[in-house]
């Protein structure tokens, strides 16, 4: 370790050459920790041994290839992300090294006694570098095969994170504001409380400031107002309902933490009594009945996922084309063995689930998982998604993020193994997440504001360790390390970047392709809500309420908890039972009659989960598989042809502005209104729609002397008609 | 909302109301329930007519009268299940792969319904079929124009033929020497009569080799013909004369391909039968190649695979995914385009000329022969060029119709979704590429409906010879006139014709791998539930191109009115009193085009926009306009549409049974001791 560090001190000065060299910009903060020449990187592995000779190099942030010939400027991609160059590899987007001796493929962890021939590098974003060693010197071989495993693939300490020199080698970072909610303020918390209109029932709680309460929680989150501040002390936060979302019936989607099995009797009883007490509270009107689901018991677990998810990534971690076709031809067949798609379609059931108690019972769903921080922020994510619209809107779902996973604890650190301290915490509960919502974007890509793209990349950027937001496990722990004994190097607190700021990664006009062109905005929310208010009464009655009668065959564990249900709680506490038919009949009639009516992008989304429905996520599965790549093909032809046509109403309007205002500059002064023409034509498809019909007062007399023009004449109805409008 | 089940059969109804009016009251049952198939809600109560033609049920639910009709000619097949106490089950199964699950309450009126269906279903004779009776009352002249539409000849030379090398031939005008082929037959100048005729003789069914596709940029052709009568040994001079013929038409090749698209087991077993395929030892200059497309049989059976699957209730990932791979429909469209590709590489990048056949050439040969000519020329990617396709390469090389898609009564074993498959393709190439095809999914579908429907005669009989026999076009109608006056419903918003990927030859990957390959839900499951738009993208976009349209209308409109201006204010210059009028016209007609641009027009233009559903866009909404399909702004039972207020008077409201909704709690008497008791 000690002479890597080494050579990376010395290197500042070979950094430069290289930098000359290549043209490659480094990162402010990267140091180069080893290197080594005449590396001939494959183009591809299809045994045709195409490939180019560069230079490979491992810094603190990255592992990567410098190509020899630079000339390959002149074919600058149009989606280029600024960071993270074609032939980087962050060192925490590695997945697995492998070492090729005589033909035979080894995993590298750690310590090596011989050094490999080539080098298979397998990336969490799924690309696959092969780097052939065999023209390199060996002494440079052993540095640089040691250097990248060890760098990529052993334990590490959090201030070891590049994420530190970053911050601190470049002070003035710009903060980046943007809409994102951040919630790691009271106000951002009573914000939401207030456009959810939870603040009824529901209030913002400094409690556990200075992390009293628990390092694990947030410093600010929100309870039932019922709920006292000795009680959430009372067990670190555990047993507390902890408040995610309120539908606009009134309905709360809360969270909970469970106490862990207890041994103790006597502590258990304590427990139990506790959350007697708790429920008991929170079940009284004027909150809604309450149910109750172990997320933990109806869910596939984290283990699950995780290998689902290992099994499905090795579909498309492909190492030459032989490989490929060997899997395609049983491709239905190996996906399903994988169970990942439908892992994905039971979180999009569950959700569904928990929605239709939520719209359609008006009923409080509390989510129990141990920590409240894995499967809980996926299903109140997806809830939110699916329910709220704003959550469809970029911003909204980076504040969505923001609050169910970045500031509600999610240990990113951990499920990410970014730092190789242990395998067994690892699971892709956030990729999951982005799964699933993949899956509503492809379904109903009108309603969401941001494209599949947006979430590929979103993907990626879990593994770029500049920004902070993947890189902690709780607030706590990123508020100590932000503060802590840093100070003895620094002159205030690191300044993190954050996720959000996409232009730290993009230019413009790659952030483009983040947006969706075909959204559909939501219409200014006036007149028709009068409407509604009458509707929806009608809909109450419009659905038979006796559909859900109990099935005559009851199982004896059903009547077993109802009783204990009954004689603990009251009668207004349910739970979920995994007994299949019951919630299976009034979640499937929810879902039958949402499905049997048309989309309003703005309202409830539901997923189609059947199981045609549920699909690969091509875009970033297999992207990089050069097999599946169709010349001019694929859904991007859509996206691009769909951004052409924008383009060119957005010139025509631009062209119509301009006839516009030439017509006025030359006669009369500019009309104010044209003014904002431009403005407004930025709102596209709907600009124009929503263009105020700012306009000026017309003496009638004027209007007979234009009627003699032949096109007025055609269009004299309109005329009469708007201007009758307008006065 | 007055929305027929299939809004296909939406636009019939108009089409052939009259005609069904006429023999209405044929059999009439009532109280019927039509159960949805998928959903768990209730059947909709109506009563079923069953006339001459159609099936039709309408709803009694007094608003909505929603009407379902379903064809004769599509029913597939009539299940009659065992009567329970609600009533006598009857399942519809049609070609178009609607499934109609019916609830007749006596036995008796079941089993009429049945035996009718039965026979109605599976019509004797041709004239039977509803062609012969549907009149969309256009006259003679608009008939005749119709049918003019797709001139095979004016196709034959849009590819640049007759030339140097090729010519007609009318060795077949009689249908002498081929009863399934065409009279107007086009092969190379170097083949003579007696060549053809030999050739004949030595091919199944004296299915000779003839020219399907030629490319005038290299002179390379694509052939078609059944296979040689070659058993182990035989061989014919005349019929390698033919082969080498084609090959020297091509002059800068010199060697010819000739695709077997069959499995190569069975090409040797027809050895067997005196049939078999060419020894390369015999002809000069060929490369023999097999490509396994399974025979018909076999496709029918994973069609029916996969139907299964389709139909399955909620299907999860497993039964899905198993489902489809164990079906193997996927594989088999693989390996028709695999095919076409090949044909399509041999002819634009070696420049070498292919001659196709499998068994009797007119299935598997069609289907590669078409997914080749589609890859391979642009012109067939526009809606025009894909009916001249279907019309060359299937209607007129003598594809069984009739046989396949069971329009007569006939043998079960000879119906075949040959041409769904090639349909399919076309679809799956779209899917791959978007933006090379003029016409959308929309007309892929309703052309598949047509060669089932019998309603236009277009796909009647087996061959050209029975079709000129029983003076189709003089009797009934042509599909692609009708296709073709709605061509603003099929355009795909994506195609440009400039466009240079528009203008080449598509290059799928050599071997397309299977994950390109997506199972086909707007075909196989697009009476589902009414699965909601699947097109809604590309609806929309359509919305954003009339917008387009219209800028630039306004555009035009507005440097007209501009140069009048300029025109009026040159004269005006000089009446210096009448400067201030003139300044308020130029302020009116800027303020005509913020007119223009108002919610109001927009609204009413995307109301003439072609769609198929009611449109149910709020007026008032203008934001919602270019979704107005699918949008349900004004929708009263979308709860999620609800805004704060109507919460909190349901809270206000809610009775303790509403809570019984809960699964725990069912029980719903109890419900209101359980809030005292949580009080």
């Amino acid at each position: 370790r000690q002479t890597c560090v080494q050579t990376g001190g010395g290197g500042g000065y070979r950094l430069y050459d290289v930098m000359l060299q290549a043209k490659c910009l480094f990162c402010t903060g990267e140091l180069l920790l080893c290197e080594a020449n005449t590396v001939y990187k494959y183009i591809q592995e299809d045994g045709s041994n195409r490939g180019t000779y560069g230079k490979l190099i491992c810094t603190n942030f990255k592992i990567a290839f410098l190509d020899e010939d630079s000339s390959s400027d002149d074919n600058e991609p149009q989606f280029k992300n600024k960071i993270v160059g074609e032939n980087d590899i962050t060192l925490q987007c590695v997945d697995q090294i492998y070492g090729v001796y005589d033909e035979k493929k080894k995993l590298l962890t750690g310590q090596m006694r011989k050094y490999p021939e080539k080098l298979i590098i397998y990336c969490k974003d799924l690309r696959v570098f092969h780097f052939c060693l065999r023209y390199t010197k060996e002494e440079e071989v052993k540095r640089i095969v040691s250097g990248i495993v060890h760098h990529s693939q052993t334990p590490k300490l959090l201030k070891r994170l590049f994420l530190f020199s970053y911050a601190s080698a470049a002070p003035n970072n710009t903060d980046g504001r943007n809409q994102t909610v951040m919630f790691d303020t009271l106000e951002d918390w009573r914000d939401e409380l207030e456009r959810t209109k939870g603040n009824v029932k529901y209030k913002a709680v400094v409690t556990n400031e200075g992390y009293r309460v628990s390092e694990k929680l947030p410093l600010y989150f929100v309870v039932p107002i019922c709920v006292s501040e000795e009680s959430i002390l009372k067990f670190q936060g555990r047993g507390i309902p902890i408040w995610c979302w309120s539908c606009h019936n009134g309905a709360a989607l809360l969270k909970m933490s469970a106490f862990p099995k207890e041994q103790d009797d006597s502590t258990s009883q304590m427990q139990k009594a506790f959350l007697d007490g708790i429920y008991k509270t929170i079940s009284k009107p004027p909150y809604e009945l309450l149910k109750m689901d172990d997320l933990s018991s109806s869910l596939p677990s984290l283990q699950d996922i995780q290998i689902a998810y290992t099994r499905f990534k090795q579909l498309f971690l492909i190492d030459n084309n032989a490989d490929f076709w060997a899997t395609d031809v049983k491709w239905f067949s190996l996906l399903e063995s994988t169970n990942w798609l439908e892992i994905i379609r039971r979180f999009l059931k569950k959700a569904i689930e928990v929605a239709e108690c939520l719209e359609r019972q008006h009923t409080n769903v509390l989510l129990i998982e141990e920590s409240a921080t894995d499967l809980c922020c996926v299903i109140s994510s997806l809830v939110q998604v699916m329910m709220d619209s704003y959550s469809r809107t970029k911003s909204g779902f980076q504040s969505l993020i923001q609050k169910e996973w970045v500031t509600g604890g999610h240990g990113f650190l951990d499920r990410c193994n970014h730092l190789h301290k242990n395998d067994k915490e690892e699971a892709p509960v956030f990729l999951l997440l982005l799964n699933c919502v993949w899956q509503l974007v492809q379904q109903y890509p009108p309603a969401f504001e941001f494209t599949e793209t947006y979430l590929t990349v979103l993907s990626d950027s879990l593994y770029v360790p500049i920004f902070s937001t993947f890189f902690f496990n709780s607030q706590h722990q990123k508020d100590t390390n932000t503060t802590g004994e840093s100070l003895k190097t620094q002159s205030g607190p690191f300044k993190f970047l954050t996720v959000w700021d996409w232009s730290v990664q993009f230019e413009p006009k790659a952030q483009a392709l983040l947006s969706n062109p075909l959204y559909a905005e939501k219409p200014k929310p006036d007149k028709s809500q009068r409407k509604t208010t009458r509707f929806k009464h009608q809909r109450q009655l419009s659905l038979p309420l006796t559909q859900t009668k109990s099935s005559p065959k009851r199982g004896f564990f059903r009547e077993e908890t109802d009783h204990l249900i009954k004689n603990i709680l009251g009668k207004r506490i349910g739970k979920f039972i995994n007994s299949s038919d019951e919630p299976h009949n009034s979640f499937r009639e929810f879902y039958d009659s949402w499905h049997s009516k048309p989309v309003d992008y703005h309202g409830l989304l539901l997923p189609c989960i059947d199981g045609p429905e549920i699909k690969v996520w091509a875009q970033r599965y297999l992207r990089w598989i050069p097999e599946a790549q169709l010349h001019g093909g694929g859904t991007i032809a859509t996206a691009a042809k769909i951004l052409d046509l924008m383009e060119e109403v957005q010139s025509l309007q631009v062209k119509m502005d301009e006839e516009h205002s030439q017509a006025i500059s030359r006669d009369v002064q500019a009309v104010p209104m044209l003014r904002n023409c431009a403005r407004l034509s930025s709102l596209f498809p709907f600009a124009l729609l929503q263009r105020q019909s700012v306009k000026p007062a017309l003496p009638t007399s004027t209007w007979k002397d234009l009627e003699d023009e032949d096109d007025l004449v055609k269009r004299d109805d309109e005329f009469v008609d708007l201007s009758g409008d307008m006065s | 909302m007055t929305q027929p089940v299939g809004w296909r059969l939406g636009v019939m109804t108009s089409l052939c109301v009259d005609h069904v009016q006429q023999s209405w009251q044929q059999c009439i049952v009532e109280n019927v329930r039509l159960l949805d198939r998928v959903s768990s809600r209730k059947a909709a109560l109506g009563t079923l007519y069953l006339t001459a033609t159609h099936v039709i049920f309408v709803e009694n639910a007094s608003e909505t009268r929603k009407e379902t009709w379903v064809l004769h000619s599509q029913i597939s097949s009539i299940e009659k299940q065992a009567t329970t106490a609600t009533g006598c089950p009857l399942l519809i199964r049609c070609k178009n792969f609607q499934v109609i699950h019916l609830i007749i309450p006596q036995e008796r009126d079941c089993h009429d319904v049945y035996i009718s269906l039965i026979r109605l279903a599976r019509p004797v004779k041709y004239e039977e079929l509803y062609c012969f009776s549907f009149n969309p009352k256009l006259d003679k002249e608009e008939r005749e124009r119709g049918w003019k539409l797709v001139d095979l000849n004016e196709e034959y030379n849009r590819m640049g033929i007759p030339n140097n090398y090729w010519q007609i031939s009318d060795v077949n005008r009689d249908y002498g020497v081929c009863d399934s082929y065409p009279t107007e037959v086009y092969v190379p100048k170097s083949a003579t009569a007696h060549i053809i005729v030999g050739s004949s003789k030595f091919r199944s069914r004296r299915r000779f080799p003839a020219l399907s596709y030629y490319c005038k940029d290299n002179n390379t052709s694509i052939c078609r013909s059944s296979q040689p009568l070659s058993g182990f040994s035989a061989r014919c001079l005349e019929d390698e004369q033919m082969l080498q013929a084609i090959r020297k038409a091509n002059p800068g090749s010199d060697f010819l391909y000739v695709v077997d698209t069959r499995p190569k087991l069975n090409a040797m077993a027809n050895r067997a039968a005196g049939k078999g395929y060419e020894n390369e030892d015999n002809y000069s200059n060929i490369k023999f190649q097999f490509i396994g497309i399974e025979n018909i049989h076999v496709m029918r059976n994973s069609l029916q695979k996969m139907l299964e699957v389709c139909e399955l209730k909620s299907p999860s990932m497993s039964d899905f995914l198993w489902g489809l791979e164990n079906s193997g429909w996927l594989k088999h469209i693989k390996a028709i385009m695999d095919a076409g590709i090949f044909i399509a590489k041999a002819v634009a990048e070696e420049g070498v000329s292919v001659l196709v056949h499998c068994s009797d050439g007119w299935d598997r040969t069609a289907q590669v022969c078409s997914v080749a000519s589609l890859l391979l020329d642009p012109y067939y990617r526009t809606m025009k060029g894909f009916m001249v396709l279907i019309e060359k390469d299937w209607v007129s090389f003598g594809h069984k119709f009739n046989h396949r898609y069971g329009n007569l009564d006939g043998d079960p074993k000879e119906i075949s979704p040959v041409i769904d498959q090639f349909i399919e393709c076309v679809w799956q190439l779209m899917e791959q590429f978007p933006c090379a095809f003029e016409f959308n999914e929309r007309f892929l579908i309703h052309v598949q409906h047509h060669i089932y429907s019998c309603q236009f005669g277009n796909f009647l009989c087996n061959s050209q010879k029975e079709r000129r026999e029983l003076k189709i076009q003089e009797r009934t109608y042509s599909l692609w006139a009708h296709l073709w006056k709605n061509r603003a419903d099929y355009l795909n918003p994506l195609y440009r014709s400039d466009h240079s990927q528009t203008q080449a030859t598509l290059h799928p990957q050599i071997a397309s791998c299977n994950f390109l390959y997506k199972f086909w839900s707007g075909m196989y499951n697009r009476f589902e539930k009414g699965m909601h738009p699947r097109q809604s993208v590309t609806d929309y976009l359509m919305a954003v191109k009339e917008e387009t349209q219209q800028l630039e209308e306004e555009l035009e409109v507005l440097g007209e009115r501009l140069a009048s201006l300029q025109k009026v204010q040159s004269n005006d210059n000089k009446v210096k009193s009448k400067q201030q009028d003139q300044n308020k016209e130029l302020g009116r007609s800027t303020s005509n085009i913020s007119l223009a641009n108002t919610p109001q027009e927009y609204n009413s233009n995307l109301k003439s926009f072609p769609s198929r559903s009611p449109s149910q866009g709020d007026e008032e909404d203008s934001a919602l306009i270019l979704t107005q399909d699918n949008l349900k702004s004004s929708d009263p039972d979308l709860s999620a549409n609800s805004d704060q207020e109507s919460g909190v008077e349901d809270l206000s409201c809610r009775s303790p049974s509403n809570g019984g909704c809960l699964p725990s709690e069912d029980s719903g008497k109890d419900s209101d001791e359980a809030v005292f008791l949580a009080v």
